[in-house]
């Protein structure tokens, strides 16, 4: 299964390029794939490309359910 | 960073041959742990959430395992929009192969105009085709997918061989003679042909028996999933097998068929011709659970739930990419099969990508000690 975290956009660089927050992890995803998107939004992302905006609600609940399972834990950790 | 788990490839050369592979799966089995003790539908919302890449047919796959699972069957017109989102989903996941993956690996620019063009127009099919259309007409294929799709592997290799695209390029770089990278792995029957003794045999073991999920195999083998297990029969591709055998090119010419293909899929769902057994189908078992199997771009998704009490006691997810990068499989026969020569690495690379895992992998290519 394809587990995909939501990632918070903390930064809009030039050319489509995004940081964004993983876990507590920073890194730079491409834009190229996704319209619309803002400092403070989720996305999912897969490869080094954003893919999809979420609904912030919907992210944070995810997000909430995966610490609930341990896993961002895991992720910080790693 | 591995939560979503990650495939590391080891390849040991012996020279310029290929001696031992070994693949490694971090990939965690979370369905049960997330998924258990919620309620049917926010099961099935849960399920499109977290593993979102093909959240679509996760969330397909979800719905239609409670369903069966509480004995229910959908709606016709509900089975029709089902196989749409899916179909929708797993066309997208093929451009992407095209458009941005093969030719990055090739140091090819990708085509991230024409992949964010297609992801835009897919909340309305009608919008979709259009886009998908002018796509495989310009960029992919350079003519109308149905001249296209009338060449046998003559006309086919002619088209690569003419270059006339990106797309026609990167197949002429797979060159002539015996594809790269060939699979012995059987292939694991699509959808429209599982026996229904066999599928309740798949989710009995995946329910009995956690390292199932993990490592699947059929008929006590490891097999292949994906566009080349359901478009085996079609003739260009029986063509190329037959003459060059079952690897990377196989696999991307299935993929590239399927996609020419599509608009004639979505009329069939649309039309409701053969819908509920070709793309998506579920099973009422014994003892309140479901099985659900879903067609997607890397293979077919299998989701068992056992309900008690209108919650989810057990569930499992059998996804696709277990099977391709299995310890022993597909992957693991196309590596270790690859002729000795240069560029070991390139190609395996390619065969990996061919397979396409749904989480990031590494391949380290090292002499054998």
């Amino acid at each position: 299964m394809c587990l995909a975290i939501p990632a918070r956009v903390v930064e809009l660089q030039e050319n489509d390029v995004a940081i964004v927050d993983l876990g507590g992890v920073r890194k730079d995803v491409s834009l190229a794939l996704v319209e619309g998107v803002a400092v403070g939004d989720y996305v999912i992302v897969h490869v080094g490309y954003a893919l999809t905006l979420l609904d912030p609600e919907e992210a944070e609940k995810t997000l909430a359910l995966m610490a609930e399972a341990g896993l961002m834990e895991q992720a910080v950790g790693a | 960073m591995n939560l979503e788990g990650r495939i590391d490839i080891q390849l040991k050369t012996r020279g310029v041959a290929p001696a031992t592979v070994a693949i490694q799966s971090s990939r965690p089995q979370l369905a049960q742990k997330l998924l258990g003790g919620r309620a049917p539908e926010e099961a099935a919302h849960l399920a499109g959430l977290i593993f979102s890449l093909c959240g679509k047919a996760q969330r397909v796959a979800a719905k239609a395992a409670c369903e069966a699972a509480s004995g229910v069957m959908p709606a016709a017109a509900v089975s029709r929009a089902r196989e749409t989102a899916v179909l929708l989903e797993l066309a997208q996941e093929h451009a992407w192969r095209f458009l941005l993956d093969w030719p990055q690996q090739q140091g090819m620019p990708p085509d991230q105009a024409g992949q964010s063009r297609l992801r835009q127009s897919a909340a309305d099919p009608t919008h979709f085709l259009e886009t998908l259309d002018e796509l495989l007409r310009t960029t992919l294929l350079g003519e109308a997918a149905d001249v296209w799709l009338a060449r046998g592997l003559a006309g086919f290799d002619a088209w690569r061989h003419a270059g006339a695209t990106a797309t026609a390029r990167l197949f002429a770089g797979l060159g002539e003679g015996a594809d790269i990278g060939i699979s012995q792995a059987g292939p694991l029957p699509p959808l429209a042909i599982l026996e229904d003794a066999e599928a309740h045999e798949l989710a009995r073991r995946a329910l009995d028996e956690p390292a199932f999920c993990g490592q699947p195999l059929w008929r006590g083998a490891p097999a292949e999933t994906g566009a080349l297990a359901r478009m085996r029969e079609q003739p260009l591709l029986a063509a190329w097998i037959a003459q060059r055998g079952c690897g990377a090119g196989a696999r991307l010419l299935a993929r590239l068929l399927e996609l020419t293909e599509l608009p004639a899929r979505l009329a069939e769902c649309s039309a409701g011709i053969l819908a509920g057994s070709i793309w998506v189908r579920a099973w009422p078992l014994s003892n309140n659970t479901g099985l659900a199997g879903v067609e997607t771009a890397r293979g077919l998704l299998f989701h068992v739930a056992r309900l008690r009490e209108g919650k989810v006691e057990q569930y499992r997810i059998v996804a696709p990419t277990e099977w391709n990068f299995h310890p022993a499989g597909p992957l693991c026969q196309a590596l270790a099969g690859l002729a000795p020569g240069d560029g070991l690495d390139a190609r395996a690379r390619l065969v990996a990508q061919s397979l396409d895992p749904c989480v990031a992998f590494g391949i380290e290519v090292s002499e054998a000690r």
